[in-house]
């Protein structure tokens, strides 16, 4: 019987290759560990009262009219946020709804427990990996924590020889780093044995 | 091109594919809304219901259904994500010592897909607590993204499928909805008789009156349950019509109805 709740900031449909392969669907998490400087989606950190939760059967019932269309593109579900992989059994409990055709993707810091990673593998096809910065420093001053469990969570990856799963994506973030931290953190990736990246710059707002 | 219009013609692209790889006699006609749009609307929609419907006869007659991966390439050949999943050769321009970019308009990376609907105006409406100097990426969600349940459509046909503000609200509110679905099942004497039983997902308008219309059966189970579901929906009173920018609008809701075979206590 299906028990897993998870409070939900959105879910935006038809999105086309930006975050998977095929026509997918967004479904973005509320809560995160990081306080990132620029975050993308700040009302993920914001207080949770306003957002609805959901079972994973509601969530499914919601996302599966789009299914001839993942299907037909190998197409399915990414989990955003806020931090998706702060819900492995939510995640994992959706996967048995789905069936395994459907393409689970999740965007992720990596900034979480090993054994969330752990148990969030066996089911996720692809996993989308923002990873600021390798230094530590750096790090620390655009994300306000750590990068400890990030290094462990790509050691894990490593492990189990899931690389080619993952696509790294490297953002260049005015004032925090440069070209050369950029180009250094890739080699670090590369020396894991990752191979798929997506270089990026921050688009920074000024009002 | 209007937003929207270019994931609506990607999608049309992928339902005349799947019609023809399965005999499905299927016709379709342009789009000849001109604004912006979220790459939907409630005739698109149908187009899907009617292609699952086919698929399904299809299957329950025997004959094989060409499906799985069938335009996987519509998307890459259409542009689309373009700017993702670069492999390592790829290597952006941006290495070679592009200078930092501050940018003064709110324009999203170049990698968002087009068809994306977050007008400016909204998006600056739409992100409370916005501090100066907030990024910009392809996976932002706007509230005005929020679609369940239900999503927004307005008066005229194939227009404008945006996002809303307020949804439609059942009086009492979502917990007394359930309730009245609850109540006012009648279990279908064939579905007892034959322990059928499951969710129905039901999809229909809410007029700018608030009352109901164009009730669809997104995904049935049963012909028996999914008539139960369509006469349960014609039975819920008028809702609180939902608004954009303060102004009413007509909205698609989708609202399950779970039919769950009574058990016997031990």
């Amino acid at each position: 019987m299906p028990t897993e709740k998870a409070k939900i900031i959105g879910v935006s449909r038809h999105r086309l290759s930006t975050d998977g392969e095929g026509v997918t669907t967004l479904v973005a998490f509320h809560g995160c560990p990081l306080r990132c400087r620029y975050c993308l989606n700040p009302h993920s950190l914001a207080g949770g009262d306003m957002f609805r939760e959901y079972t994973t059967e509601e969530l499914y019932d919601t996302v599966v009219i789009d299914e001839l269309y993942f299907l037909a593109t190998n197409g399915g579900i990414t989990f955003g946020g806020g931090e998706p992989a702060m819900r492995p059994g939510f995640i994992k409990e959706f996967r048995e709804l789905c069936g395994t055709e459907w393409r689970l993707t999740i965007e992720t810091s990596l900034n979480v427990p090993v054994a969330n990673i752990e148990a969030l593998l066996p089911v996720t096809d692809e996993l989308i990996v923002d990873i600021k910065d390798m230094n530590p420093d750096i790090y620390r001053n655009y994300t306000g924590r750590k990068n400890t469990l990030v290094i462990e969570n790509l050691k894990l990856i490593a492990e189990q020889h899931r690389q080619d799963d993952c696509i790294i994506r490297l953002p260049l973030i005015a004032e925090f780093n440069t070209d050369e931290d950029r180009a250094a953190s890739r080699k670090q990736l590369e020396a894991l044995g990752f191979t798929r990246f997506d270089l990026f710059t921050y688009q920074i707002r000024r009002h | 091109m209007a937003r929207g219009k270019h994931t609506c013609m990607i999608l049309k692209e992928i339902r005349r594919q799947i019609a023809e790889a399965n005999d499905i006699e299927f016709i379709t006609s342009e789009c000849r809304y001109k604004g912006d749009c979220l790459g939907t609307c409630p005739k698109c929609e149908a187009e899907v219901r009617y292609l699952e419907q086919q698929l399904q006869a299809r299957r329950l007659s025997g004959k094989a259904v060409v499906l799985a991966g069938l335009s996987a390439g519509v998307i890459a050949m259409s542009g689309c994500g373009a700017g993702r999943n670069q492999a390592s050769e790829n290597i952006s321009p941006e290495l070679q010592g592009e200078p930092p970019v501050l940018v003064e308009a709110s324009l999203i990376s170049d990698d968002i897909e087009e068809g994306e609907v977050i007008p400016e105006d909204l998006r600056e409406e739409a992100q409370p607590g916005v501090k100066e100097g907030e990024s910009s990426q392809t996976t932002a969600i706007t509230p005005d993204e929020l679609a369940i349940p239900g999503e927004d459509i307005p008066p005229e046909e194939n227009a404008v499928f945006g996002g809303s503000e307020q949804m439609p609200i059942f009086p009492g509110g979502e917990a007394k909805l359930m309730e009245w679905v609850k109540s006012h099942i009648q279990y279908p004497e064939e579905a007892l008789r034959d322990s059928i039983e499951g969710r129905v997902i039901v999809q229909f308008d809410i007029k700018t009156n608030g009352s109901i219309d164009n009730i669809d059966v997104a995904r049935g189970k049963h012909p028996a349950l999914d008539a139960e579901a369509i006469r349960v929906v014609k039975t819920l009173p008028d809702f609180e019509p939902g608004k954009l920018h303060g102004k009413i609008v007509e909205c698609r809701y989708t609202l399950p109805v779970t039919f769950k075979l009574p058990r016997y206590e031990e």
